[in-house]
């Protein structure tokens, strides 16, 4: 989750009024951010990726001033009639077919005006932006650009230009293989034959979008105008990115201007859009999903309180929504901002009223039964995980690798597949335990997972014990098993002889129950016992417990 | 004091009886005993001044080769003698010499009859004849010499120093030294309680009632022990089975599901856009052998499909774009529990539910101090008519009273398929801190309707592993998977 250091100072200057450190740990909070750190001059908070307005302090004191209750409602924003055409080339379409874009004029950014502006356009590039595979935006300096601005679909050999932080002129492909922002954006539009470019009507290039801005129209500290554009796979959201860009720039006293974008078929668009999406929700609504009974002033002002603007037409709450929030789809988010606005810490604790009555699941008790056989018997519970790798559930204990479930990211080679038995876990584990005193016995419950036929898997609950010190023998094994089978009402369980490889030929047996396998007991092999560098003989088994699920729990 | 055997009892006994000092010889005849065991109890009864030892320097008689010889066939002038009785009392000293039968011993056997007077020499008929009048006494030698021979060794003051000197000088018997052991009871070892003192109660001394003759000896009560290290459950299964049965007293059912699940009830059911992050395979297991799996239910499907492209009929904007099916098929390994409660609810529309489940999910995160790749998620759901945010409130809120928990402080959060959300962060006093644990919210519409599920319904969900660290008093995640059996002999219950 996206994080960012408040300072109090800051946060005033767009408040217009004066909060101190201790004010903003108490409330911030309940903008539904978290507070993760607290420094001498800041708070480090966590913010949900929801609220990418959230980047900057115009954006939290924007919020913060309707929680305050300094300022209500909507905020509205002036936007200056278009002086400069955008013409967007057909052959976008299929490329990066969205296209957005404004001009901030008469701003004055000082250093951390700056670098917060690089913060949410880094935000809006991650979060809404999916790794700017969905949004990307660029920021230039309008008084390095000559308009008419174009974007196009550019050969990646036949083109270059100076990408920013870098001393000449590069091609595309250059661009791709070489510049650092190329290497890691890349694969968003290596699969098309053109990559789109935005240059104006000197054919000087302003951005190589999505991957990297030119060093012409570099920002500094001189720049007075600015000139957004984003480019996007998604309206929606691009127009959202670039409002909640605008929002910020126009706290920090700049002046929007719409940018006007040029069809090939003669369509017109401008940006940005501010118009308020409306959206309504009842009265009733809100109090039933509380559990509240708040009247329609206290909605009201909840809402006004949250920067919405709102009409009040009996239990009908019509809501507009402002141009930089993306989180609202449904008017039960617009409960939320009720109880946010109301006040969470008001809604007292009440308990729901209907009588039920609980169970645990079979297999729960039918695990908690052995486990209590398995204590008795002297074995202490151990738990491993059920990822694991070919060579820890095969290479080790000796076991031939087999049909499995495998793991599509291998980026670990300890994670690869999920084992397929428990005793290949305990082995290790005994290896992990070589330092500490003998007898050792361990045991595990948990769920083990076959490869199998057209369902693809299967998914069995298991049982494994082993027992480790210098008079462990298949006897050992074979009595532990008895007892535990005993507890659960079999009787006289068959054993035939097992050729289990991780065992000692003619020391292991087959356990059958209802004329089928369902587990293995024995001495292991003493190769396995050398491979996991053990010195002790270890006497081990395994039992498959769902033929005991079946036989207990038929409902 | 106490006696440490039954032998060290019966010489006691032994010499109380007698009333005088003992040898060890007398010791082993008595009790049927060999000499080192006498020797051993004997030393340990005298370290407890029970009896004292002192030795005696005693000279035996026994016989030599010779003497052997005679006391077979007797003295070599009683053979002689027994020659000339037989003739009369009178014989040709010559006939005499022809008749002996050890031809050696004659002249020796003919000096002693004469020494001892048994006979004389005398010349009848100037021929020289032995005269014997009678047949003589047995002498002390002859007397000695069958008593040494019956008995072996003797004690040499016991026998008659004359005929003891004479059997010397002829070579017939010889002295030894001997020295002996003796033993004597002291005034406390006659007035000591005969018991003995053992360290076991064995099922003998019990089945014999020997234990009433008998002392246990007393132990060092602060003295180590081994120690002993119980078959024990591990902390994890003693922190499941205390939520668990929380929940079951709160009047919730167990649900339960399989690990590896669709993405369209992982995620699309929960109305998780198909672009979002947490779906990525940094994020999240996908599974490569099966990679997918079949969506049955049509109507359902087409359902999801549209809320998500436009919201359906849920009245929601929906996330716009395409929806695919075949990014809905890819299998994975759950990431939360709450799959497993939206299938069930879709199975169990009629209020009120209440289920939970406290289980295994998967996130492909590197593993660290503070993060796994796999963990125990608790949830709990309500689905009821009417339930609401403060219900929510209310259940958290006895939820966590259960676990100890008293302080609690709920916020506002997000969470992509409730609305409205909390967070929750709970005091554990076992640490003396704050710990944000459960997120919660009322599941959104987009959620429920596809569904067909016509009820609020309130979840919540959170971490195991991180309350058991605090409980625990551990930092360092990775141990609880670790399966170190001295942590897990030694590690404090988890209260």
């Amino acid at each position: 989750m996206p994080v960012i250091e408040v300072y109090p100072e800051r946060i005033s200057r767009f408040l217009g009024i004066e909060v101190d450190l201790k004010q903003l740990v108490n409330d911030l909070p309940w903008l539904a951010t978290d507070i993760e750190d607290v420094g001498e001059n800041f708070v480090k908070i966590e913010y949900n990726p929801n609220r990418p307005d959230f980047s900057s302090h115009p954006g939290i004191a924007r919020a913060y001033a309707g929680f305050l209750e300094i300022k209500l409602g909507y905020p509205e924003i002036n936007v200056a009639e278009p002086k400069i055409d955008f013409y967007f080339n057909e052959e976008l379409k299929a490329i990066r077919g969205v296209l957005c874009s404004a001009v901030v004029r008469n701003i004055q950014l000082s250093e951390e005006d700056l670098k917060e502006i690089i913060n949410i356009q880094e935000v809006l590039h991650q979060g809404i932006g999916r790794n700017r595979r969905k949004v990307s935006i660029g920021i230039h300096d309008l008084d390095k650009i000559k308009p008419p601005v174009y974007y196009i679909a550019a050969d990646p050999e036949k083109t270059s230009f100076k990408p920013l932080g870098m001393d000449r002129s590069m091609t595309l492909n250059q661009i791709l293989n070489e510049v650092d922002k190329g290497v890691e954006y890349g694969h968003i539009i290596k699969s098309f034959d053109k990559y789109p470019l935005i240059i104006d009507s000197t054919e000087e290039v302003l951005s190589f979008p999505p991957i990297i801005n030119s060093e012409l129209t570099r920002l500094t500290p001189e720049t007075r105008n600015l000139f957004i554009d984003v480019t996007a796979l998604d309206e929606y959201y691009a127009s959202r990115a670039l409002n909640i860009l605008l929002y910020a720039l126009s706290d920090m006293g700049g002046s929007i201007e719409t940018v006007r974008i040029l069809y090939q078929d003669g369509s017109v668009k401008t940006y940005p859009d501010f118009k308020l999406r409306e959206m309504s929700v009842e009265a009733g609504y809100i109090n039933s999903l509380l559990g509240e009974d708040l009247d329609n002033t206290e909605i009201y002002r909840s809402l006004l309180k949250c920067r919405f603007s709102v009409r009040n037409d009996g239990e009908t709450f019509h809501v507009g929504i402002p141009p930089y929030r993306v989180d609202i789809m449904h008017k039960v988010d617009l409960v939320e901002e009720v109880a946010i606005g109301y006040g969470l810490w008001r809604l007292t604790p009440t308990y729901p009223k209907s009588v039920t009555i609980g169970s645990k699941h079979p297999e729960t008790i039918l695990q908690d039964k052995v486990r209590m056989v398995m204590i008795g018997l002297g074995y202490t519970e151990v738990f491993n995980f059920i990822i694991t790798s070919e060579e820890k559930n095969y290479h080790r204990v000796r076991r031939p690798v087999a049909e499995r479930v495998r793991l599509a990211d291998s980026s670990s080679t300890e994670l690869t597949m999920l084992r397929d038995s428990l005793l290949p876990c305990l082995i290790w584990d005994l290896s992990v335990s070589r330092h500490e005193k003998y007898p050792q016995r361990i045991f595990e419950t948990g769920p083990i997972v076959k490869a199998e036929g057209d369902k693809g898997f299967s998914i069995r609950l298991s049982i494994a014990g082993v027992s480790a010190h210098s008079s462990a023998s298949f006897s050992e094994a074979k009595a532990v098993v008895l007892s535990l089978l005993n507890s659960l009402g079999t009787e006289n369980p068959s054993l035939e002889k097992s050729d289990d490889p991780m065992f000692m030929s003619g020391r292991a047996a087959s356990i059958i129950y209802d004329d089928k396998p369902i587990g293995v007991l024995g001495e292991i092999h003493p190769e396995v016992l050398e491979l996991n560098g053990l010195e002790n003989p270890v006497a081990g088994f395994e039992l498959d417990l769902n033929p005991f699920l079946t036989k207990y729990f038929k409902s | 004091m106490s006696l440490e055997s039954r032998l060290e009892l019966e010489i006691l006994d032994l010499l109380r009886k007698a009333n005088r000092t003992l040898s060890f010889d007398e010791i082993c005849n008595s009790l049927r005993v060999s000499e080192s065991s006498v020797a051993s109890a004997s030393s340990s009864l005298s370290r407890k001044g029970l009896i004292e030892l002192s030795s005696k320097v005693t000279k035996y008689v026994q016989l030599t080769p010779e003497g052997e010889y005679h006391s077979k066939h007797g003295l070599p002038e009683r053979r002689l003698v027994k020659i000339v009785l037989e003739k009369g009392g009178k014989i040709p000293l010559d006939e005499a010499r022809e008749k002996y039968p050890d031809k050696s011993f004659f002249t020796i056997a003919l000096g002693w009859l004469r020494k001892k007077n048994w006979g004389v020499i005398q010349s009848l008929n100037g021929v020289p004849h032995i005269v014997v009048e009678k047949e003589p006494l047995e002498g002390v030698d002859e007397l000695i010499l069958r008593r040494v021979s019956s008995q072996g060794f003797i004690e040499q003051n016991t026998l008659d120093a004359e005929g003891i000197r004479l059997l010397i000088n002829r070579g017939l018997v010889k002295t030894t030294e001997r020295a002996e052991r003796l033993v004597s009871i002291t005034e406390a070892g006659r007035t000591v309680e005969l018991k003995i003192a053992v360290t076991q109660l064995t099922p003998e001394l019990i089945r014999s009632g020997e234990w009433r003759r008998v002392e246990l000896k007393p132990y060092d009560v602060k003295a180590d022990v081994e120690p002993l290290f119980p078959g024990r459950l591990h902390p994890l299964t003693e922190l499941i089975k205390e939520v668990k049965e929380i929940f079951t007293e709160m009047g919730f059912t167990e649900v339960k599901g399989p690990i590896i699940e669709s993405c369209f009830w992982n995620f699309d059911a929960l109305f998780t856009p198909q672009d979002h992050p947490a779906r990525e395979m940094q994020d999240t297991f996908y599974l490569s052998n099966p990679s997918s799996i079949e969506l049955n239910d049509r109507e359902l499907v087409e359902k999801v499909k549209k809320t998500h492209e436009n919201g359906w009929e849920t009245g929601s904007t929906g996330w716009g774009g395409k929806w695919s099916e075949d990014a809905a098929k890819k299998l994975v390994l759950r990431t939360h529990t709450t799959c497993v409660s939206v299938k069930y609810l879709a199975e169990h529309k009629d209020p009120p539910v209440k289920v939970f489940s406290v289980d295994r999910v998967f996130r492909n995160e590197r593993i660290s101090f503070k993060s796994l790749a796999e963990f125990h998620q608790i949830e709990g759901i309500i689905m009821d008519e009417g339930v609401t945010l403060r219900d929510l409130k209310g259940v958290l809120t006895q939820f966590y009273k259960k676990l100890g928990l008293e302080k609690v402080q709920f916020w506002p959060s997000y969470f992509p398929y409730t609305e409205p959300s909390m967070n929750s962060v709970v005091y554990v006093p076992q640490a003396g801190r704050w710990l944000e644990l459960c997120g919660m919210g009322i599941f959104r519409p987009e959620v429920t309707k596809p569904l067909g599920i016509e009820h609020p319904v309130l979840a919540w969900g959170g971490g195991l592993e991180r309350l058991l660290m605090l409980r625990l008093g551990i930092t360092d995640i990775r141990i609880l998977y670790q399966n170190d059996l001295g942590w897990l002999r030694r590690v404090k219950p988890c209260l």
